[in-house]
């Protein structure tokens, strides 16, 4: 009889191939090949562009490339600290197993090296060495040099695996990242060179000098030894549970809502679903971070053409709407027996979702609207037409796709990265969601100038907001509950 | 009164449910008994509209569930854990659920000081401890309070008795029978329990593959009916 932990490793790749997603239809399944081999012909692309634009620098190219090495390193860490799952609890199942837990600590670094970070720097690195190192340096130099990057890969995907381990026992241990990004901030500051260490760390790289390639293996041992020491202390069935509700009490439902009666108490109940649960409470996160990127989109790029200008207004202010409401139903998909069992008023809990939906387009508004203003990119009046479009038509159209979801959410799990509940219709969705009014507005604008394309796409709005009621009951509610039993079979599916 | 009438259920072309009638009156305490897969939690789910049937209805008083949603007025269940909203503290979800009912808070308050014993201390006043957060056993206790703080006239239960500790076993008997004496409440009770299921109900249905093969009226030897049946199909298997 094998071991149960020789059994570890099949599981992995079982747990890929038999996933719920692959069970999809043919259409979403060929959008996701067509979504995947378009991200890897862009990276290529840009990978092929870099090396080919430095190579042209002719012996001066390998320093050009080798001065970023240490800033990319830097920010992969921080970036997989922030979005990369850490895969401990996909080995709780395995605890009462006669599995040594030394065994398990391993295997949650195998899973965590199947990570897409570790596959995206091939794509600069491979052109980079074909391209410069080799012709410039030697097929032994080039070959030196891709081991050694390997090994900062790996570094940094145990470093970050660590620290995210760490993070997740004490959220204090979010200073180990944001100090070291500091420190690296001030030594450049301070008349120190980032660059000029990376030069050297690339050079030694290339020329193969033992340092080099013997610091990133400590490091990593390092690590591992920490990991192996966390898990035997850390990983036990019970930990999940104790560090959500560390981070959940701070977020209170107290019902304030419940004044506006039954459409007011179940916003509330739905704003502590999001307050009180990991994966809805990221996915708000990540619209703050698109705002901040909207500050720099508005105040630091160059003025671009008109409809790129409100494509991106569009897409900021209709994010927030469009990350909650593309799984609106999804997200009580683990109680959602329960609220369709017990006496309720769909008609009043949907309403709920739509006001919320639209609070949040108004929230996004704000900023968004004194941006437009402040770099007159864009009339703030075709950004608040815009916004009353999305209140009314866009968001009766995310509700009514949201009705054909009937993919399960997590609501506790990682949102980076996290594709659970999303399905191909949301990813046409997004499409849908943006070209429609810019569409609108342009065809109008054509016929009867800009103020015509405005008013249309205002008069559109504010349309649909009026008869929220009739729209609501008539289309969502009853789209819902004629697809009621396949959603709920749906939401009862051990994975999605 | 429940009433099911031609109910069938497949899946993948298997039928898992074929009832051609079955009536459960006012009052009476019905117990579902059944190996694993027999088609108790299905038929369970198809008396709340959870499932389609393939064919057939069922009717609770004069509403025919799959129609109407009016008999949710007087209606409470609890089958799993897919009936409690995890992130929320017990309290607040028992103020949920009154609030969907109409309750008044006093009246909610006063009927949950009801369940103090069954609670044992450990649900109520836990300070922000949310439903996720407690053990098995008591989110077990805190799904079949949130059905009877209702007080319905109709209570469906799916293996109410598990992963509760013994004592909690024992209030949870008296408390359903207690409640369906005093209000004459018709109860569906599923369990793999031979002996809490004599206890409690009146009337017990065996099921396999989807068929009720017997329907024993509670009379005080259900018991030697049941364990002879189950005894005989272990030997037959």
């Amino acid at each position: 009889m094998k071991e149960a932990g020789t059994y570890l490793y099949s599981h992995i790749w079982k747990s890929f191939i038999r996933n719920e997603r692959w069970r999809r239809n043919l259409i979403t399944r060929l959008l996701y090949a067509l979504v995947g081999l378009n991200f890897i012909f862009i990276f290529l692309t840009l990978g092929l562009d870099v090396s080919s634009t430095i190579a042209g620098e002719g012996r001066e190219a390998s320093g050009k490339f080798h001065e970023w090495i240490v800033w990319y390193l830097l920010a992969d860490y921080l970036v997989r600290c922030i979005i990369q799952p850490v895969p401990s609890l996909d080995v709780v199942p395995y605890l009462r197993f006669r599995i040594r837990r030394s065994k398990l600590a391993g295997n949650i670094i195998i899973r965590s090296l199947f990570s897409l970070f570790n596959f995206l720097p091939l794509f600069l690195i491979l052109p980079f060495v074909i391209k410069v190192t080799a012709p410039f340096e030697g097929i032994q130099a080039a070959l030196l040099f891709l081991g050694g990057s390997f090994l900062l890969v790996i570094m940094n995907n145990i470093l970050a695996l660590m620290t995210g381990m760490l993070t997740r026992i004490n959220p204090l241990n979010w200073l180990i990242p944001i100090g070291i990004a500091t420190a690296f901030f001030i030594f450049d500051r301070m008349g120190g060179s980032v660059g000029d260490i990376s030069r050297s760390l690339g050079m030694a790289l290339t020329e193969g000098r033992p340092l080099a390639y013997f610091i990133p293996a400590v490091l990593i041992t390092a690590a591992v030894i920490l990991i192996n020491r966390l898990l035997h202390q850390y990983l036990r069935v019970d930990r999940g549970s104790s560090v959500s509700s560390y981070r959940t009490h701070r977020n209170a439902f107290t019902g304030r809502l419940a004044r506006f009666g039954d459409t007011g108490r179940y916003m509330s109940l739905e704003m502590a679903m999001i307050l009180r649960n990991k994966r809805p409470r990221n996915a708000m996160f990540f619209v703050l971070f698109f705002i901040v990127y909207a500050f720099i989109f508005f105040l630091a790029y160059d003025e671009q053409e008109r409809y790129i200008n409100m494509l991106f207004t569009t897409m900021f202010l209709g994010l927030g709407a469009m990350s909650y409401g593309q799984l609106l139903f999804s997200w009580e998909s683990t109680y959602f027996d329960g609220v369709m069992a017990r006496k309720n008023d769909f008609l009043n809990y949907v309403r709920a979702k739509y006001y919320l939906q639209a609070i949040l387009t108004l929230i996004t508004f704000i900023p968004i609207a004194v941006l437009s203003y402040i770099s007159g990119r864009i009339s703030v009046l075709l950004t608040t037409a815009l916004m009353i479009y999305l209140l009314g038509p866009n968001s009766c159209l995310t509700m009514l796709l949201a009705t054909l979801n009937d993919g399960k959410v997590d609501l506790e799990a990682s949102t980076f990265m996290n594709y659970q509940g999303v399905k191909g219709s949301q990813f046409i969705m997004t499409f849908f969601f943006v070209i429609i009014p810019i569409a609108i507005c342009e065809l109008t604008s054509l016929v009867a100038g800009e103020t015509g394309g405005i008013i249309v796409l205002a008069t559109l709005g504010i349309l649909f907001v009026i008869f929220h009621k009739w729209w609501l009951k008539n289309i969502i509610v009853a789209t819902f509950m004629k697809r009621k039993y396949k959603l709920l079979e749906g939401y009862r599916k051990l994975s999605a | 009164m429940i009433k099911v009438t031609n109910l069938v259920k497949s899946y993948k072309r298997k039928t898992v449910l074929n009832i051609s009638e079955l009536t459960i009156h006012d009052g009476e305490i019905f117990g579902l008994v059944g190996n694993n897969g027999a088609g108790k939690t299905t038929l369970l789910r198809l008396m709340l509209d959870l499932i389609s049937p393939d064919r057939g209805s069922v009717t609770s008083e004069i509403h025919v569930v799959a129609r109407s949603e009016k008999w949710k007025d007087y209606t409470a269940s609890y089958l799993d854990e897919s009936f409690l909203i995890n992130y929320l503290t017990p309290e607040e979800f028992f103020g949920f659920i009154a609030e969907e009912y109409g309750l008044a808070p006093e009246l909610t308050e006063a009927r949950l000081a009801g369940f103090s014993e069954f609670f044992n201390g450990e649900v109520l006043g836990q300070k922000k401890k949310f439903i996720r957060d407690f053990s098995r056993g008591n989110r077990q206790k805190i799904g079949i309070a949130s059905a009877l703080v209702t007080e319905p006239r109709v209570l469906i239960l799916d293996e109410p008795f598990n992963g509760l500790d013994p004592s909690s076993q024992i209030v949870l008997k008296r408390i359903l029978s207690d409640f369906n004496r005093a209000n004459g409440t018709l109860m569906v009770i599923s369990s793999h329990d031979l002996n809490h299921i004599t206890e409690i109900c009146t009337r017990i249905a065996i099921i396999e593959k989807g068929v009720i093969i017997r329907d024993i009226q509670n009379d005080g030897n259900a018991m030697a009916e049941l364990a002879s049946y189950f005894s005989l199909r272990k030997e037959s298997m």
